[in-house]
């Protein structure tokens, strides 16, 4: 089962990423704005509001970590999948840090998806809570490379309800800033906000390049798989995230 | 519903992608099958979870309508809780037991469809109400009415007969009611249908909900609140929908026999499978059998079809009082036209005075203006007029009575006068002869002899002359039936058949025989002794201006005077029987063929479920086709 440790790093990883999500889903953030920050409403109304929104984002993101975990589990058991899987695992950490850097992700995907999504979703976000848990919901489903890169790493915990739980983590993460935006607050220094997705970027690179690195220079056969999540040597996770699961 | 649909739909992903991992572990992973047993019990797990919640969702609120319902009785409902209900409760014992192949996604995608198939029903028929609602929020909640000096605002439910209310240029008139003063254009099209705009002055009458375009008119309220035009059109649509046709009726007993006939099948298949000992595959079958037969196309095959083009002929300015006389409508192959207030216009003119030596002529117009002044006929409108045009003081009148069809009689200054038709004069005086005369003549008579002769002109309706060649052109006869013995020249241009000189009685006799050679009779009519004959007729059509007897006799009110809506109204209602005609045969023909593939295993229940909804999508988008507005061509050149 994943550790505090890790729970720790995906809660990071999440509030440093959030500040990217702050520049991507601007629309979606200032629809959210619109329908909850009312005075009728009040302050524990608002907060109950932003609860249920996020509450959706986050339940996907659990589901999706739970099936990253699954898939992981069986990649590391599968002779035939293992170490392609790895190589894609690779790829998209990598793939993820530099669309990051130069947010052309964003600009392909995530922001006409964004668009698309928030036309149908946008009348929900006023129409009480369980659609506001919808509506978050089909929102986690937005294509977004820090996302799929932190599936990429709970994938390496092998463990469906350790990714669900992780992704969980990360989701929590991105609360307290886009919270803050919706508020009318901010969050983090204008260098923070301007560094911050960068530095998660290289992070990024580094982890895919060095996740990639390994499978290359595993020995071909039974130990493919193996390889591919832990540390050839002596059986240490790969990815660090999980440094404390054994 | 939405907000269950909405609920039940994000569920129901969830659990998909939850599926997803059983497929995929039984195709890429199958070494890992049981290695990753611990995963496919949290999996399981997981997937009861969500498909409970999709139940209770989605579920619940099924079986709930259906206890709710007043029969209780074996409906669609009834089949599709029957089959999810038992592959949900088969799923939860497997995951109880441990084993595989669970109907989780099944039983949620199932209620998906089923829920998002009632919602586009229910959306669809809100939309067809919607535009009798579109037509209530015309009706202003506040009007300007005049309080001795001072003009106030008083609340339309405050407004009573007889206010004289002010309505400016960009306002809606709140009162149905007549224009004491002022001119102006109104736009009537959300009540007629009538594209074009009005010109109204002093004595002309205006419908609440009427647009004023320019000017400013004062109007005296006749009728107010639920009296008005527009409020009973909505009461009248709203009543008409909740009547069904007789096809309609016929389909629901062919329904009512379908759904056990389907149980007693889907019982068969699970137990011929069952006793061949493969309980599992029954299981599956019998639920494909259960899913994919849908009465429910059956059921609404005609309510939505009737429900959109009443809807469509109230836009157009027409109210059917219900589906069965729409379904009447559309096999009438004989219109009878009133003449005088329906073909020609209400207004006549009273063009000369042909008195004896005896009878000056204007003693003559003040006795025959005395006699008509309590009727509406347009005879008595032209007499009243003209009486007052020469400024003439109109003597009273005891013991008055109307001759339905003949004329009035009444006593004046102790004599017994008559105003009449020519066919009267001749019944009374054997006088023959002018029968034939273009003009319109009535006679004031005593009891000895014809004391004045009345010439009135009258005119022909503009869409009078449209009217008849639509309905000859969809070879439907159209005659006029009229209690007037003149031969009136205005209706030479029409080109049809003319019996006149009829009392009501005998235009119910002639009414008979022609349903005696098996005809479908329509009568168009507007006047009080038209009122036994539109009553009588297949479907009776009354005018705008008709009299309140002959509107309430009639089974088809017009709220303008345009005659072209007669045609479109026929067009309407057999372009509706076509489509009913349409969903019911896709609806038989779609049921036999789907029950006999889920029945010998053809089908899977989520495949049997999204086949059931395309077939509900197709009579629903089909249903639409009824109340689309009509081509120029159907009713109206």
């Amino acid at each position: 089962m994943i550790g505090a440790v890790a729970l720790g790093s995906m809660f990071a990883a999440g509030v440093a990423g959030s500040l990217h999500c702050i520049g991507m889903c601007g629309p979606i953030l200032a629809a959210l704005t619109a329908s909850v920050d009312s005075p009728e409403r009040g302050r524990v109304g608002t907060w109950l509001s932003l609860a249920s929104y996020h509450g959706g984002r986050i339940w996907t993101y659990a589901v999706l970590g739970l099936l990253a975990g699954a898939l992981g589990d069986g990649a590391q058991r599968s002779v035939v999948l293992g170490r392609p899987l790895a190589v894609a695992m690779a790829a998209i950490l990598s793939l993820s840090g530099v669309l990051l850097l130069t947010n052309r992700l964003g600009r392909w995907f995530s922001a006409p998806s964004c668009g698309g999504a928030l036309a149908v979703v946008r009348p929900w976000l006023r129409r009480g809570a369980a659609l506001r848990v919808v509506a978050g919901g089909l929102m986690g489903l937005i294509p977004c490379g820090l996302v799929y890169a932190m599936l990429v790493a709970v994938a390496a915990l092998r463990d469906p309800l350790s990714g669900a739980l992780g992704m969980a983590a990360f989701g929590l993460g991105t609360v307290p800033s886009l919270s803050a935006v919706v508020l009318g607050g901010r969050i983090g220094s204008p260098l923070l906000r301007a560094y911050g997705p960068r530095v998660v970027g290289v992070a990024l690179i580094v982890m895919g390049a060095w996740l990639g690195f390994r499978v290359v220079t595993a020995p071909v056969g039974g130990g493919v798989a193996e390889a591919s999540c832990h540390d050839a040597g002596g059986g240490a996770p790969l990815l660090d995230l999980t440094a404390d699961r054994h | 519903m939405f907000v269950r649909l909405a609920l039940g739909v994000f569920f129901t992903l969830n659990l998909m992608a939850l599926s997803w991992f059983f497929y995929a572990r039984d195709l890429y992973f199958p070494d890992a099958a049981g290695a990753s047993g611990a995963i496919a019990g949290l999996f399981s797990a997981l997937g009861l979870l969500l498909t409970t919640l999709v139940v209770a969702t989605l579920g619940v609120p099924l079986v709930a309508a259906w206890s709710r319902s007043r029969e209780r009785r074996l409906d669609r409902f009834t089949l599709i809780l029957l089959g999810v209900g038992a592959a949900y409760v088969v799923s939860v014992l497997r995951v109880v037991r441990g084993e595989g192949h669970l109907y989780f996604d099944a039983v949620a995608l199932i209620l998906v469809l089923v829920t998002l198939g009632s919602w586009v029903e229910a959306t669809a028929k809100r939309r067809a109400a919607g535009a009798a609602l579109e037509r209530l929020s015309l009706l202003p909640v506040v009007a300007w009415v005049r309080r001795g000096d001072d003009v106030l605002e008083v609340r339309e439910d405050e407004l009573r007969v007889g206010d004289v209310v002010r309505v400016r240029a960009s306002e809606n008139v709140a009162v149905d009611g007549g224009v004491a003063d002022g001119a102006a254009h109104v736009d009537e099209a959300a009540l007629t249908g009538e594209p074009r705009p009005r010109a109204i002055a002093v004595g002309d009458t205006v419908l609440a909900g009427s647009l004023c375009l320019d000017g400013t008119l004062w109007v005296v309220a006749k009728s107010v609140g639920p009296a008005r035009a527009a409020e009973r059109m909505r009461e009248a649509l709203a009543r008409a929908r909740e009547r069904k046709p007789r096809v309609q009726r016929a389909a629901d007993r062919a329904a009512a026999l379908f759904v056990p006939g389907v149980v007693v099948l889907a019982l068969v298949v699970f137990a011929t499978h069952a006793f061949a000992g493969d309980a599992a595959r029954g299981l599956f079958d019998a639920l494909a059998v259960l899913l994919v037969s849908c009465p429910c196309a059956l059921g609404i095959a005609a309510p939505l079809a009737t429900s959109a083009a009443l809807e469509r002929a109230a836009r157009m300015g027409v109210v059917i009082d219900s589906a069965e006389t729409l379904e009447r409508a559309a096999a009438i192959d004989t219109v009878f036209f009133d003449k005088t207030g329906t073909l020609t216009e209400r207004r006549l003119r009273l063009t000369a005075i042909d008195s004896a030596p005896d009878v000056p002529l204007e003693r003559a117009l003040a006795w025959a203006a005395a006699l008509e002044a309590a009727s509406v006929h347009p005879i008595a409108d032209a007499l009243v007029a003209a009486a007052r045009a020469r400024n003439l003081v109109v003597p009273k009148v005891d013991a008055a009575r109307v001759l339905p069809g003949r004329g009035v009689t009444g006593e004046i200054d102790g004599r017994c006068l008559t105003l009449g038709s020519q066919a009267l004069a001749r019944e009374r005086f054997g006088e023959a002869g002018d029968v034939e005369t273009p003009v319109l003549i009535v006679q004031l008579m005593d009891r000895d002899r014809v004391l004045a002769r009345f010439s009135l002109e009258e005119r022909l309706r503009e869409s009078a002359r449209p009217a008849v060649a639509a309905l000859t052109d969809v070879g439907v006869r159209a005659r006029v039936v009229s209690g007037d013995g003149s031969r009136a020249r205005v209706l030479d241009a029409l080109g049809i058949p003319v019996a006149g000189g009829l009392l009501p009685d005998e235009k119910l006799a002639l009414l008979q025989r022609e349903r005696c050679a098996r005809r479908v009779v329509a009568m168009v009519g507007d006047g009080l002794n038209d009122a036994p004959i539109l009553a009588a007729a297949d479907v009776g059509f009354a005018l705008a201006s008709g009299t309140d007897l002959a509107r309430s006799a009639g089974n088809v009110r017009l709220i303008s005077d345009d005659l072209g809506r007669v045609p479109e109204t026929l067009a309407l209602a057999r372009r509706t029987m076509r489509v009913i005609q349409v969903n019911l045969g896709w609806a038989f023909g779609y049921n036999l063929i789907a029950v006999a593939l889920a029945a010998r295993g053809s089908l899977t229940p989520v495949i049997a479920a999204l086949v059931m909804l395309f077939s509900s999508l197709f009579v629903l988008h089909n249903s639409g086709r009824a109340g689309r507005p009509l081509e120029p061509a159907l009713g109206r050149r």
